[in-house]
């Protein structure tokens, strides 16, 4: 039997980032969102005052232990908050309980990850995996995309969401690059048959904010769907796509690098904070030019990074006439207080748009 | 829209060049940034010729007014620094908030000191210019920080570079530590350098008749192991220094949303545990309710005195 | 009673409102009640109170609002299901409409609403603390052993309110027993925590928002005079509570079911007062969420679902 290599759960990606481990000849170990089983675990299991996504990731870890895994993979960030020292707080909380689970980082040490390092997979195999990974995520970033546009307009609520849940399951069978290219091919079209009412004028809002929080839809309410319900077309700004071509520094002028990004944020804010934070500035900023109704800022309740930078969200709200929701998640946050929120805010946005057609008219 | 808002912030970044309103006065909030040089800027600004205003220190008003303006998830210093900066408004039309990215090479700082200057920027405008600079030792040592800000400012080279000597030289060396065995008070430099939030608990550990010592200000030494925030990494070095002998136990302050403690308290924790000496944290807010620390620091005291 | 009436109602986890307005949008019947953990019960004995009382009036449409408006607006037949925030600046537009800003403090949430020409530009609501809510305000009371009504009487004899801390429950409690302990007066202390209340909400939940007046001050909270005080010294300006401060939720809904006048009201009939409406839970095993999902039963047949993360069985209503 293949060793289990648990891998944090990060939304749709996570069937891409199980994709990526295979060539180590190990059985992924994932799921698609934090569950309520997880969470509680990592709650029990974490420092108080932890931020929620630390305790979601740790929670799954545990679980994953729990089960007979054997080894994990958390990434190792070389950044300036919290994250960097998830993995080895987390490989201390499991080796207290008595749980034995390695976890790999996934920075680099020398010239190989040590995850490589242990599993030694030869190199064109790694290759192809890679490879596929990668189509993977932006077959994921496409699919997304096309949930957003759908679920806001659907007639029949529920259409699009099933959609993206088969398409999901065809693309995670998916093997090989060109299957996988097929498979994301027939997305539009699957889409396509999703009858629509063609009456409706969406509202467009952007979401932003921590990586984490943004696409676990356990952690932030499943915030997509309810905005999409509520008639809004939503655009989540994180995308792994292009976090992964920041990462590995190519396409640096594409839209969303991170050289763009701090030439759009600097008029508000001059230096990186660490985590998404600039991200969050710029794209809000992106979000009043494209002329966006509003903006739902999403973090983990205290979080360094995006806390740091909601004054500045706020000022650029009044001068650019952008309403922002700010949600801050913890582990006790209730359901039914973020989609009053989320409803309020719908409706605000829904008043601004006729006050705006009507003054036009 | 977005180019005169840009200009807008270059002015606000460079000040005016006439000689007059070179020497306007500076306003210096007594928080934050203010504890972790002490003496620094207070020696630096008026050896260039400029008057500095200081924050009245921290009082149970300030605290209260910190509460109502600042962002409710900020840990309580960069509270205090905008209910510090609230006090300033209206006394001088510029103040001092440095981007403090790291005290010691190889080391970082707290992620949210690399967001002050912007976002003082953006909830006080209006009210006064924010003058700015980058602090990062990854990238250029103090001395040469400083004398690149005199002349930012608009001062002559050799005058910056005498300012900046005169404020190193004025940075002062710390106390020197009590004899015997005694208690070590850990926390950041900007909790333990406020009189108001210490001195309570300084007391009470007076009055109980035991000897306290303040962690130092300082950089960390060594390299980042693990630690690389630089205010975290120097509280644990001086946590591995200690020896169960000299150290009668361990209190730290922490403030409630403080993002490097909760995770780094984790190394402290470990650290104590192995070298036997007691260890209790004390988290510290706006409100922070007295009786209450009354009765934890007599408990603790009381337990290590049975202990031994 | 002739003409057409609207009705709102007001369900979350402390209270139940019921408001009927005629056509020129003036309250004819309000009830307060409530709701002692049955929502649905407490929604049906407001409505048996509203008929009792005019048993008349035709319903010409429902709105439904609170925590539990979903719940409502199946069992009752609501028109307009509203979130509460919306449905409370609606209300306080109506009668106040040069309003700047709404504070609303109920039983378990505190909501700021800031209104400028009549429209809803921002709004903020209670996150992770509930120190700032009625619920904390009853403890206190109950604590002290006072009613809630000598509570309010109290806090306005205060000469010189004790400083507490109201950060969180249990920093206030403690900080309040201490005081207590070292000699305050009572009225004072009582004053102390309206103070520490009302601040904890301005820090909380107002922090970046401009507050102007006239200030709309409702919800079940407004009724104590001692958080008016609060209010009033701290804003430095005397907030506004309504003539129907207590049940602004409903009326807000009562006014947004009379805007949307439908042509036929789904209202199921007064009779849905008296039949054993009952509900289910079933756990969806569609995804690892395992979510507990509502189901109403009225005479065995299933009239609408509420509960889970998705949206899938929002009001759905017939056979699984």
């Amino acid at each position: 039997m293949k060793p289990g290599l648990a891998i944090q759960p990060w939304g749709n990606y996570s069937l891409a980032l199980a994709a990526s481990v295979e060539c180590l000849r190990v059985e992924p170990w994932t799921q698609r969102s934090t569950t309520p089983e997880t969470l509680r675990l990592g709650v029990e299991a974490s420092p108080e005052f932890a931020c929620l996504s630390f305790k979601a990731c740790t929670g799954h870890f545990i679980k994953a232990a729990q089960e007979g895994v054997r080894y994990g993979v958390m990434v190792n960030s070389r950044g300036t908050c919290r994250l960097r020292y998830y993995r080895e707080i987390q490989q201390k909380i499991l080796k207290e309980r008595g749980l034995d689970l390695y976890v790999f980082g996934l920075g680099y040490d020398g010239i190989k990850p040590p995850l490589i390092r242990h599993f030694d997979p030869d190199l064109l195999p790694f290759l192809q995996c890679c490879a596929r990974a990668q189509q993977k995520t932006l077959a994921v970033d496409a699919l997304e995309k096309e949930a957003w546009r759908v679920r806001a307009v659907e007639r029949q609520p529920g259409d699009a969401t099933r959609v993206l849940n088969e398409c999901l399951a065809d693309l995670d069978r998916a093997r090989t690059v060109p299957e996988i290219r097929a498979c994301a091919r027939t997305f539009k079209p699957r889409f396509r048959n999703v009858p629509l009412d063609e009456a409706r004028l969406p509202l467009r809002i952007g979401l932003l904010g921590e990586a984490t929080l943004l696409r676990d839809r356990f952690l932030n309410h499943n915030l997509e769907e309810i905005l999409g319900g509520l008639g809004a077309e939503v655009r989540n700004f994180f995308l792994l796509g292009d976090e992964m071509r920041n990462i590995f520094r190519i396409g640096l002028f594409s839209r969303n690098s991170r050289w763009r990004l701090k030439r759009l944020a600097r008029p508000y804010l001059e230096h990186l904070v660490g985590g998404h934070a600039l991200d969050s500035v710029a794209h809000a900023l992106r979000c009043a030019q494209e002329g966006y109704d509003g903006i739902v800022h999403v973090a983990p309740a205290g979080c360094m990074p995006e806390v740091s930078v909601r004054p500045i969200l706020r000022r650029l709200s009044q001068d650019l006439d952008l309403p922002v929701l700010e949600c801050s998640f913890d582990e006790h946050a209730s359901h039914v207080g973020v989609v009053t929120r989320l409803e309020a805010f719908v409706s605000m946005l829904r008043e601004r748009q006729e006050n705006k057609t009507r003054t036009r008219k | 829209m977005r180019t005169s808002l840009a200009t807008l912030f270059r002015r606000t970044r460079n000040a005016s060049r006439n000689p007059d309103s070179l020497r306007r006065p500076i306003g210096l909030p007594q928080a934050l940034f203010h504890f972790l040089h002490p003496g620094l800027w207070e020696t630096f600004f008026p050896a260039l010729g400029m008057p500095v205003v200081r924050s009245a220190p921290t009082t149970r008003a300030t605290l209260e007014r910190a509460e109502l303006i600042s962002e409710t998830e900020h840990c309580l210093p960069v509270k205090l620094l905008d209910a510090h900066l609230e006090d300033l408004a209206g006394r001088v039309d510029r103040v001092f908030v440095p981007r403090i990215l790291s005290l010691r090479r190889g080391f970082i700082s707290c992620p949210k000191l690399a967001a002050l200057p912007d976002a003082v920027r953006a909830q006080f405008r209006g009210r006064f210019e924010v003058v700015t600079t980058d602090m990062d030792e990854n990238r250029r040592p103090l001395e040469q920080t400083l004398a690149e800000l005199g002349r930012a400012l608009g001062f002559a080279p050799a005058d910056s570079a005498a300012a900046a000597r005169q404020a190193l030289a004025a940075a002062g060396a710390p106390d020197a530590p009590p004899d015997g065995k005694r208690f070590l008070l850990l926390g950041h430099p900007y909790n333990l350098g406020d009189a108001y939030l210490t001195e309570p608990i300084v007391r009470k550990l007076e009055e109980l008749g035991v000897a306290v010592e303040r962690l130092p200000t300082g950089p960390p030494r060594g390299a980042p192991d693990p630690l690389r925030w630089d205010t975290s990494a120097h509280m644990l070095e001086a946590l591995r220094a200690l020896s169960s002998e000299r150290c009668a136990g361990v209190i730290q302050l922490t403030s409630f949303n403080c993002g490097c403690d909760s995770m780094a308290s984790t190394y402290y924790r470990e650290t104590l545990k192995a070298a036997g000496i007691p260890y209790m944290a004390l988290t510290l807010d706006s409100h922070t309710a007295l009786a209450g620390l009354d009765t934890r620091l007599e408990a603790f005291v009381d337990s290590i005195a049975g202990r031994a | 009673m002739n003409g057409s009436f609207y009705l709102g109602i007001d369900v979350g986890s402390i209270s139940a409102n019921l408001v009927l307005i005629d056509a020129g949008a003036q309250v004819v019947f309000a009830d307060y009640r409530r709701v002692d953990g049955h929502p649905l019960r407490a929604a049906q004995t407001a409505l048996a109170a509203l008929q009792a009382a005019c048993p008349q009036a035709t319903i010409a449409g429902i709105g439904a609002t609170g925590s539990a408006r979903h719940l409502v607006a199946a069992a009752l037949g609501a028109d307009i299901v509203k979130n509460e925030i919306s449905a409370h600046a609606c209300a306080a537009i109506h009668v106040q409409p040069d309003v700047q800003t709404v504070i609303e403090i109920g039983g378990q949430d505190s909501k700021v609403t800031i209104v400028r020409d009549r429209v809803v530009v921002d709004f903020a609501m209670n996150l992770l603390c509930a120190a700032g809510t009625g619920s904390f305000l009853d403890a206190q009371a109950q604590r002290l052993n006072l009613s809630i009504e000598e509570f309010s009487r109290q806090a306005v004899r205060s000469a010189r309110p004790t400083g507490i801390a109201g950060r969180c429950t249990v920093f206030a409690e403690s900080d309040m027993i201490h005081k207590q302990q070292i000699g305050h007066r009572q009225e004072d202390i009582v004053m102390g925590l309206c103070l520490a209340m009302a601040r904890n909400f301005l820090g909380n939940v107002c922090v970046g928002k401009e507050i102007r007046p006239p200030v709309v001050f409702q919800g079940g909270v407004s009724a104590n005079q001692g958080m008016r005080r609060a209010f009033a010294e701290l804003l430095k300006c005397e907030p506004i509570v309504p003539e129907h401060h207590m049940v602004m939720g409903a009326l807000g809904a009562a006014l947004l079911a009379k805007r949307a006048a439908p042509e036929a009201s789904r209202f199921r009939g007064f009779d849905v007062c008296e039949r054993a409406i009952d509900t289910q839970a079933f756990t969806c095993g569609d995804c690892a969420n395992e979510c507990e999902v509502i189901e109403i039963v009225d005479r065995g047949e299933i009239v609408g679902r509420s509960g889970g993360r998705c949206r899938k069985w929002e009001g759905r209503a017939g056979p699984r």
